[in-house]
This record gives structure tokens, sequence and C-alpha cells, in this order.
């Protein structure tokens, strides 16, 4: 009984501190919420005192999707382009290591993509393993990873999809251990090497344009990675990065988005997949184009210098 | 107030404050990798998109999708939430479809004439239960993509 009487006070102070606990993290995730005030209860329901709450995610393609659009637009593999593997030792803050894990995710999908010599991809593999297991998350890269490619030699598909669930586990790890920002600067990382790939391939390619109209179509995706660092707390890397990628979108508000039709839905009854119809333009000129390829190449340079 | 606040007593408060926030994780703990063999032979983007929602709450997610591609939506949440819905979106916010009154709809796929930016808002219906508990459970949202 007289456990009660001081434990009664306890439960009401912890109720009273857990709201300050949520404020503390809620700019930090992925999803935002409105600041809606719940309390847990011992049935996993929640009593709800404030407004409903709307999470936002800010998602991103995957590097993996655009080596494998810009490889239809025609572009070719040069394995030069890519952050050499030596550099991997050069990375000592975590800042640096997230946005090169990025980085080299981005290369790794390219050359797994573009090139049937696993040998490449594991090369690439082992710097994306290494600064995984730097940053606590090498479950993800593991050598089950390693062997699972090897196995899957020549079958393309299965090496993207491996490749896609080690990313996954990547995200969701250090998503669960609360680091969003580390999270962000991964994608962001990974974003960039896409963009300074697509804009050099475009560059070497014969025919460049359907490289470059993939490179147009980067103008929402970029919105979206300033929009999910800036929802990702405030340290000096975030900072860093989300200055570089403004300047970034300042080049892409050049780039014309113009809707030439009416959208149009509909849905094949046997196959069930529904065609979202209508004409949409993206237009860069070359002045821009070669302000976009400047831009990335410095960006990516300072990421993969490890000045971050 | 001195002796009240000892420290294994602010131990016990602390723990007790976390106690939501530890719960609202292990919700969403493992919930994710259990839905992602239902976007085969869809690769997926490889972003985890969840958060512990309550009856009535809404999440929602942009993102690009490109033409020449097929996308696979895979909306999951717990059963506890009801009916979980969605609706897809376009740049100019027009509802291009939705999975409301569909009854249980794993997945939806689709692919996009012209490259454009849409969002997906996901609705969890408000339900009214004997206790006057509003139920709150996992939501996850996985996009897969193939050629």
């Amino acid at each position: 009984m007289n456990y009660l009487k001081k434990f009664i006070p306890a439960c009401i102070l912890a109720a009273a501190l857990s709201p300050f606990f949520y404020g503390c993290g809620s700019n930090e995730g992925t999803a935002e919420t409105d600041g809606s005030d719940t309390t847990d209860t011992e049935s996993g329901g929640m009593s709800k005192t404030g407004n409903k709450a709307q999470n936002i995610f800010y998602s991103i393609p995957s590097p993996i999707e655009l080596a494998q659009l810009i490889q239809k637009a025609g572009a070719n593999y040069n394995k030069d382009l890519l952050n050499p593997i030596d550099n991997v030792n050069k990375y000592n803050s975590n800042s640096a290591k997230a946005l090169n894990l990025g980085v080299y995710g981005a290369d790794l999908s390219y050359t797994s993509v573009f090139d049937n010599n696993t040998q490449e991809s594991i090369l690439y593999l082992g710097c994306t393993r290494k600064l995984a297991e730097s940053l606590g998350v090498g479950t993800a890269f593991n050598e089950k990873t390693v062997d699972r490619i090897q196995a899957n030699t020549g079958r393309k598909d299965s090496l993207l999809s491996i490749i896609s669930d080690s990313y996954m586990t990547t995200d969701e790890m250090l998503k669960e251990s609360q680091r969003e920002n580390a999270s962000a600067l991964v994608i962001s990382g990974g974003f960039v090497e896409g963009i300074y790939l697509a804009t050099q391939l475009a560059k070497s390619s014969k025919n460049g344009k359907p490289i470059i109209s993939r490179i147009a179509e980067q103008k929402g995706t970029l919105d979206n990675v300033i929009a999910l660092l800036g929802s990702s707390g405030n340290d000096a890397a975030v900072t860093s990065i989300l200055e570089d990628l403004k300047a970034l979108q300042a080049i892409f508000s050049e780039v014309q988005v113009k809707s030439e039709s009416a959208t149009s839905v509909k849905t094949d009854e046997a196959s069930k997949v529904t065609t979202i119809g209508g004409k949409i333009n993206y237009t860069v000129s070359p002045e821009t184009l070669e302000k976009l390829t400047a831009k990335a190449a410095e960006i990516r340079t300072k990421i993969i210098s490890g000045q971050n | 107030m001195k002796n009240f606040l000892n420290p294994g007593r602010l131990v016990v408060i602390v723990a007790l404050a976390l106690l939501p926030s530890i719960g609202a994780f292990a919700q969403c703990k493992g919930f994710v990798k259990k839905q992602i063999s239902s976007l085969a032979p869809f690769i997926h983007n490889g972003q985890v998109n969840s958060s512990v929602l309550l009856s009535g709450d809404q999440a929602e997610l942009t993102l690009t999708f490109y033409s020449g591609q097929t996308y696979r939506i895979l909306v999951s949440a717990h059963e506890s939430l009801g009916d979980v819905y969605f609706v897809m979106k376009d740049a100019a916010k027009t509802q291009l479809f939705t999975s409301k009154d569909m009854g249980k709809f794993d997945y939806w796929d689709f692919s996009v004439e012209s490259t454009q930016q849409m969002t997906l808002e996901v609705i969890v219906p408000n339900v009214d239960t004997p206790s006057g508990l509003v139920p709150s459970g996992c939501v996850s949202i996985l996009v897969g993509f193939k050629q």
C-alpha cells in the first residue's frame, strides 16, 4: 500500500513528461506529424486528445531504377566514372560515411545494371559493406549478401533484388535506431551520384537526347530529397548538403514542365494494370544542362572527397 | 521533492515516460519485412515508409513515377485499424484511383505514360470501439518497380 502511494505520483509525473520525449523527436523522422496528443494503454489502443496526425513520407526512386532508365535510354558503361574503391578508406566522419554509402550504392546499382561482370559488383559491394559496418548497420551487407550475389551470377533481376533488400535493411536499421538524418544522407548521396552519372553519360553519348529527358525528370525527385533532408534534423552535414542541393534546385527550376493533354485512367481487365495517360513534356536547354552537369560534378566531388 | 526524485525513482519515471514510444516502434518492427514478399516480382525501392497510426489518421507519400516502368503500390496495416484505404492523386491533386470500397485490397499495379510526381494518401477509417479507446497499429507503404 505504501508502495502504491509512491508509485501513483511517479506514474502521473511520467505521463506529464511523456509528451516532451515525443516532442524531442518530432522533427527528426521521415514521417512528420502535426503533434497529435496520444497516450498508450495496456490494450495497445490509444486515447486521443488532439488533432488527427498527418504523416508525410518523402520517397525517392531507387538508384537502380535510374540506372535502368538511362541504360534503356542508350547510355554505355564507363567504370572510370565511378567513385574509386580506394576512396572508401578516407571517410572518417559518420556523415561522410553515410553520404558515400549512398554514392557507392548508386555505383553498385550502375555496375549491376550495366555490367554482367559480377566481380565488379562485388568490389563495390565491399565498399558499401565497409561503410555500412562502420555505421553500425553491417548486417545489411554481410557475407550472406556476397554469397547470394555470387550464387546469382548472370541473373540480373535476382542481383538487383538482393541489392535492394540490402538497402531496405540499411534504411530500416537507421530509422529504427532513430538515425533519420543518416538515412537521408545515404539517400542524398545516392541521388547525387545518379545525377552525376546520368549527366556525364549524356555528354559522352552519341544520342544524348533520351538520357537528357531522364535527367530533366529528376526535377521533382530533387524537391523530395530536399524536403526529406529538411525534415531530418539540422546537423552540420545535413545543412551543408541541403545548401548544395538547393543550388542544384535553382538550376533545375529552369527545366520547363508542361502538361500537353488531359489525364486519363484506364485499367486492363486481364492484367489488372492501370495506365495513367496524359502527355507531360520536360524541356531543358543546352545551357541549363551544362549548368546542371557542372553543379552535379561539383557537389559529387565534395562528397567523394570526404569534405562533409 | 528531493526525496521524491531519488535516482531509482527517476529511472522508473523516465522508463514509464518512454513506454509509449517504445510501444510504437515495437508495433512497426518487423512488420514491413513481412510484407515485402507481396511485392514480387517487382523490385522494391529500398526505402521503408512506415508509421504507427491511429484510427482517423492519414499518411501521405509523394514520389516520382517514370514512364516506361510498371509500379506496384503495397499498403499494409494492422487489422485493428479496419479497412485502411488509399487514394492516388496527380500533381494537380486530381484523384486518379482509390481502393475505398474495394474490400481487402493488397496492392495496385500501374504505369504512367509520362513521368510525373504523384501523391498517395493512406486513410485510416474512424473506428468506434465499445471501450472508447482509439485503435492504433502500424501502416506501411512499399513501392516496387519493374521494366
